[in-house]
């Protein structure tokens, strides 16, 4: 059963992104969003935090977007979060590789901050089940 | 919170980027003249391309569409190199020089 999307964790390595992506969720989506700056740091803090859903950038040096969903995916207690890609390479081939490798879905950037909030839910609520 | 007290944050949160704006330039500038002396290439490249990458991001989402255009047309060139494991061509180099001197001129005009 699908719960109530309440807590999601943004992993941008871009601090202006970061911080609008921030903005938008707490304050227009009333969400409780936890902010990290690399993926080493959101592996780090998901056990703690337990979001509902993971915002996750593609592109990020050392580990990116893709590096930290494969990780998500061997632990057994994070091998269901469900996670939504945030990329600038809006390229249809590039958004169906992401897709396919396990993703809700892809936002691209730019994005509108006033409704980011409302295609983030949109996507949750078109999401059949969680395990 | 109403949409209009999030457009007003959302305005302070534009005017502090666009503020930041010219710093974040000659940081990339500084990056380019590093990379054309060969000091640091071709690690001086890729961090371009990373700086190049974050301002085209952050940008347009910002609503300096014109500055992130031409930042993801500078990325966009330099991962052309990087695909062919090539430092750039004269032509790319002077396109490169050129599209970052119409970053400076767009901020300077933003």
């Amino acid at each position: 059963m699908r719960p109530t999307l309440r807590k999601v964790m943004v992993v941008e390595d871009n601090a202006d992104i970061r911080t609008i992506v921030k903005a938008a969720l707490e304050m227009v989506g009333g969400l409780e969003v936890r902010a990290c700056e690399s993926g080493a740091e959101a592996l780090a803090e998901i056990a703690d935090f337990a979001p509902h859903l993971l915002l996750l950038d593609v592109m990020m040096p050392d580990l990116d977007g893709p590096g930290v969903l494969a990780r998500l995916r061997e632990c057994p207690e994070t091998a269901a979060l469900p996670v939504l890609f945030l990329t600038a390479k809006a390229a249809s081939a590039e958004i169906q590789r992401l897709r396919g490798l396990g993703a809700l879905d892809v936002l691209t950037k730019p994005f509108d901050p006033m409704s980011l909030h409302e295609q983030v839910k949109t996507i949750w609520d078109a999401t059949p089940e969680f395990p | 919170m109403r949409a209009e007290d999030f457009r007003r944050h959302l305005d302070a949160l534009g005017a502090d980027y666009r503020a930041c704006l010219p710093a974040k330039v000659a940081a990339i500038r500084s990056l380019w003249r590093h990379s054309m002396s060969g000091v640091g290439a071709p690690e001086g490249l890729t961090e371009l391309k990373r700086e190049l990458h974050t301002l085209a991001g952050s940008a347009r989402t910002f609503g300096v569409a014109d500055v992130g255009e031409l930042a993801r047309a500078a990325e966009s060139l330099l991962d052309a190199c990087c695909e062919r494991g090539t430092p750039p061509d004269a032509g790319s180099v002077t396109e490169l020089a050129r599209l970052i001197d119409a970053i400076q001129r767009s901020v300077a005009g933003a």
